[in-house]
């Protein structure tokens, strides 16, 4: 199988004051192409910063950080800003949108940057706005959303120019569980049917149990990994666990 | 349990013990089948404690009794909606003991238990997340969505348990609570 | 493209933006002002200049540092002897050539600018001496009795208020200096060197100012244009201490006072043009100091610099465009109604309405390079960077 990112060794120190934290130790992940990956971890344990790495938006202490085999720090800005624009989907956890653009301009902008032609951005935002429940809410400005709007508005512009890798931070943070079930099934939906790769930190074991395989980070290490492939009969799965309730 | 669920269903009418197998597996959504042996158990074991009694015996003798409830079963199925359920929800036990045996035994390692253990409730969780919307009966959909929520926090334990292991502190003892 | 951002983040801050634009509006105003007076300016000498094609201008300058290229000066005092043998000189045209009176009757209100109404005193026959192939508006421009007189345009204008404010035309009569002269003719459009002159008879010149026997200068037409050295030189071996101006030494003199006086505004245009970039640079800076979480994210999620470029530069050129939108009526006005003595007109101003656009765009790219220098180089993490 082909590894869309790979991560050889990477480490990131922050210098703060003198002090520094060593917020990533050494980690060696490699993810297939179309593949779901969930990073679980307590706060602080370096999800953030790992994710930031692979997106090409920070550069590592140390190791090597590779997209489809070229090694990131190889590339120069354009290259990385071209790569950011075209093949990776990002959603903060701050969800940073535009606070002078409305919602469909925050998903659009993207779009130019991804080199679609007018009217095809048009289309495919107001699409991708219909798909997370905020058809009704284009023309408005992100400060007049909900975190759980502005969230999705984030999933939206992540999804745009249909990455090859979307990084998700948290999607599910701000979300009620029914939304965010809509949200995770999405992007279990853009994984099977489109062959996207989705790594997504999550600090709910629920939101997490969409992915094909779970990473446990602590202090800046994979302390775990759980596959999680094989579906099993939803029938014998309910039989059995009604047989423990009224044994 | 079944106790209360047959007493439950004969308090509207007098039943076969066919009709209540089939009552029950429909209220649960149909997902599960219940031996008759173990309705037929749970019968003889009322009767004896009077709680049901025999209203009719079907001429061919072939066993198909129909039963009444008794008003010391009123008394009793009333009782227990009255209570609380007092009993804690279950800990996965086995893998409590498993975890202190494991330590006593000295041979395995506690990580590895709690990597498989993690392994396994996440598969659960996945099965039974993809069970949500789909389960049909929304009293059992929500049967589901408590599983999941007691799976969840079988899994903060395990954190719990893995940071509390990482940090050292299982060796040391702490003051406890003693037996007067 | 990023430009409908720099137009947002103009319209975020609306104040802001809104003084940003007044305060390029009144910088270029001013320049739009200053650049119209040094073009009516430059206009004016260069056609003084002309209008003495083919002449020699004689004066005799009594006092030292007396602007060279005035030829209405009227500190230059010659004897009538000395004028009537310099009209005797060989080689010139001698109906064209006169001895000559200028006297101001109004200061100008800037300097070098001929005064704002002047007494020309002329001998009559002579009168193309001073006035050469101009035409007349109305009436004769000769003058045969003494007590006529001939006014150009500003003139004109002038004596109105003598007039019960009514036009002074031909047949009119205007006092000047305790006489009644007869206005006999009325000049048409010229330099205003002519258009504000009061020409009469040189004797009665003479008399009303009080300047028996002398004039303030000598013109002299020569017949071949081609010998205008030849008799310059021979007057300058024949006369001393007499200052004579040909066309080219005019050309020269006024070109050396314009080269001057456009270098000096040259340096107050680039002020002012300074000003306006530095009010706009400014504010550009500040808008994208504030911004620079969000230009990290519009550099993380794919940004190209020259995307974050044109929205800096796009954001500074709007506000100087906007701004002189805003300074192009105010200067129209001030040009119309204000100074329209000093300023050429409505249609002058528009004419050059490309060259105020490329100072806009200019002003706008200038104040744009140290932001947008400092904008392409914000980091994609710095996006990340919370409060
Ligand atoms: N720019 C920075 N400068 C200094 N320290 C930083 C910086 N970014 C992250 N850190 C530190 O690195 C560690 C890991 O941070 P990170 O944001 O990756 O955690 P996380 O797992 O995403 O946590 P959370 O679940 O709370 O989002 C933390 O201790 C954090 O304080
Ligand atoms: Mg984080």
């Amino acid at each position: 199988m082909n590894m869309i990112v790979e991560t050889k060794n990477v480490t990131k120190t922050f210098g703060m004051n003198g002090i520094a934290v060593e917020a990533v130790r050494g980690i060696d992940l490699q993810v297939r192409e179309g593949e779901f990956v969930a990073i679980v971890g307590p706060s602080g344990s370096g999800k953030s910063s790992l994710l930031h790495l692979i997106g090409a938006m920070d550069h590592p202490t140390s190791g090597e950080v590779f997209f489809r085999e070229r090694p990131l720090s190889r590339m120069n800005d354009g290259a990385r800003t071209d790569l950011r624009a075209r093949e990776i989907g990002f959603i903060f956890q701050t969800f940073n949108l535009l606070p002078m653009l409305n919602v469909f301009e925050n998903v659009e902008v993207v779009m130019r940057f991804g080199g679609l032609a007018k009217r095809e951005r048009i289309q495919r935002t107001e699409s991708l706005l219909k798909t997370v429940g905020l058809a009704e809410r284009m023309r408005h400005l992100p400060n007049r959303l909900s975190g759980g709007e502005r969230q999705r508005v984030a999933v939206a512009r992540a999804l745009a120019n249909q990455p090859a890798l979307v990084l998700a931070d948290e999607p599910t943070g701000n979300l009620d569980s029914t939304t965010g079930t809509g949200i995770l099934e999405l992007l279990r939906e853009i994984c099977n049917s489109r062959k996207q790769t989705v790594i997504m930190v999550t600090h709910d074991f629920r939101a997490a149990s969409y992915a094909d395989r779970v990473l446990v980070l602590r202090d800046g290490r994979i302390r775990g990994e759980a596959g999680l492939k094989g579906v099993t009969d939803t029938h014998k799965t309910l039989n059995q666990l009604l047989e423990l309730e009224l044994e | 349990m079944l106790k209360f669920a047959l007493l439950g269903l004969l308090a509207q009418d007098p039943k076969h013990g066919y009709d209540l197998k089939n009552e029950l597996e429909q209220a649960l959504g149909g997902h599960w089948e219940i031996n008759f042996g173990q309705i037929y158990t749970t019968l003889a074991r009322l009767e004896r404690d009077e709680l049901v009694r025999v209203a009719a015996e079907d001429r061919d003798g072939r066993g198909k009794k129909t039963y009444r409830i008794t008003a010391a079963g009123r008394k009793d199925l009333a009782a227990w909606f009255e209570e609380p359920v007092e009993k804690p929800r279950q800990l996965r036990d086995e893998f409590f003991i498993k975890w202190i045996v494991g330590k006593l035994a000295g041979q395995s390692d506690p990580m590895r238990i709690i990597d498989r253990q993690r392994q396994a409730y996440l598969t659960q969780l996945r099965d039974l997340t993809a069970l949500t919307g789909r389960a049909g009966d929304p009293n059992v959909e929500l049967m589901v969505e408590g599983a999941i929520l007691h799976l969840q926090a079988d899994l903060r334990w395990l954190d719990l348990c893995e940071e509390r292991l990482e940090r050292g502190e299982l060796e040391k003892p702490r003051a406890a609570i003693r037996k007067e | 493209m990023l430009l409908d951002l720099a137009w947002k983040n103009i319209w975020r801050r609306k104040l802001r933006s809104l003084l940003t634009i007044l305060g390029v509006a009144s910088a270029v105003q001013l320049y739009l002002m200053v650049h119209g007076v040094m073009g009516t300016y430059t206009g004016e000498i260069n056609g003084q200049v002309n209008a003495f094609a083919g002449r020699i201008v004689i004066q005799q300058q009594v006092e030292s540092g007396g602007g060279k290229s005035d030829l209405t000066s009227s500190t230059s005092s010659l004897m009538e002897e000395t004028a009537e043998a310099l009209l005797a000189t060989g080689g010139i045209d001698r109906a064209a050539s006169s001895a000559l009176l200028f006297v101001p009757i109004a200061r100008a209100l800037m300097p070098y600018i001929p005064p704002a109404v002047v007494a020309v005193g002329l001998e009559p026959g002579h009168e193309a001496a001073y006035l050469g192939g101009l035409k007349a508006a109305s009436g004769r421009l000769t003058l045969e009795e003494p007590d006529e007189v001939i006014l150009g345009q500003g003139a004109a204008e002038y004596y109105r208020s003598e007039n019960n404010g009514d036009p002074v035309g031909i047949r009119s009569t205007i006092p000047v200096g305790g006489r009644t002269l007869k206005v006999v003719g009325i000049l048409g459009d010229a330099p205003q060197l002519f258009a504000n002159a009061v020409i009469m008879p040189l004797p009665t010149a003479q008399a009303i100012f009080d300047r028996p026997g002398t004039v303030t200068s000598v013109i002299l037409t020569v017949q071949n244009t081609g010998a205008v050295e030849t008799v310059k030189s021979s007057i300058q071996a024949g006369f001393s201490g007499l200052t004579v101006s040909t066309q080219d030494d005019m050309l020269r003199s006024a070109s050396s006072i314009l080269d001057a006086m456009n270098s000096f505004m040259s340096i107050i245009e680039t002020s002012i043009l300074t000003v306006a970039v530095i009010v706009v640079m400014i504010v550009v800076i500040v808008s994208v100091m504030e911004a620079r979480r969000e230009i990290g994210t519009l550099r993380a999620v794919g940004a190209a610099r020259w995307r974050i470029f044109t929205m800096v530069a796009g954001q500074s050129i709007v506000l100087s465009m906007m701004g002189t939108l805003v300074a192009l009526p105010i200067a129209l006005f001030f040009v119309q109604w204000g100074m329209s003595d000093y300023l050429s007109s409505v249609t002058g101003v528009l004419q050059v309405w490309w060259q105020i656009l490329v100072t806009a765009v200019g002003v706008g790219l200038a104040a744009s390079i140290l932001p947008a220098w400092q904008a392409v180089r914000v980091d994609p993490l710095e996006s990340l960077r919370y409060e």
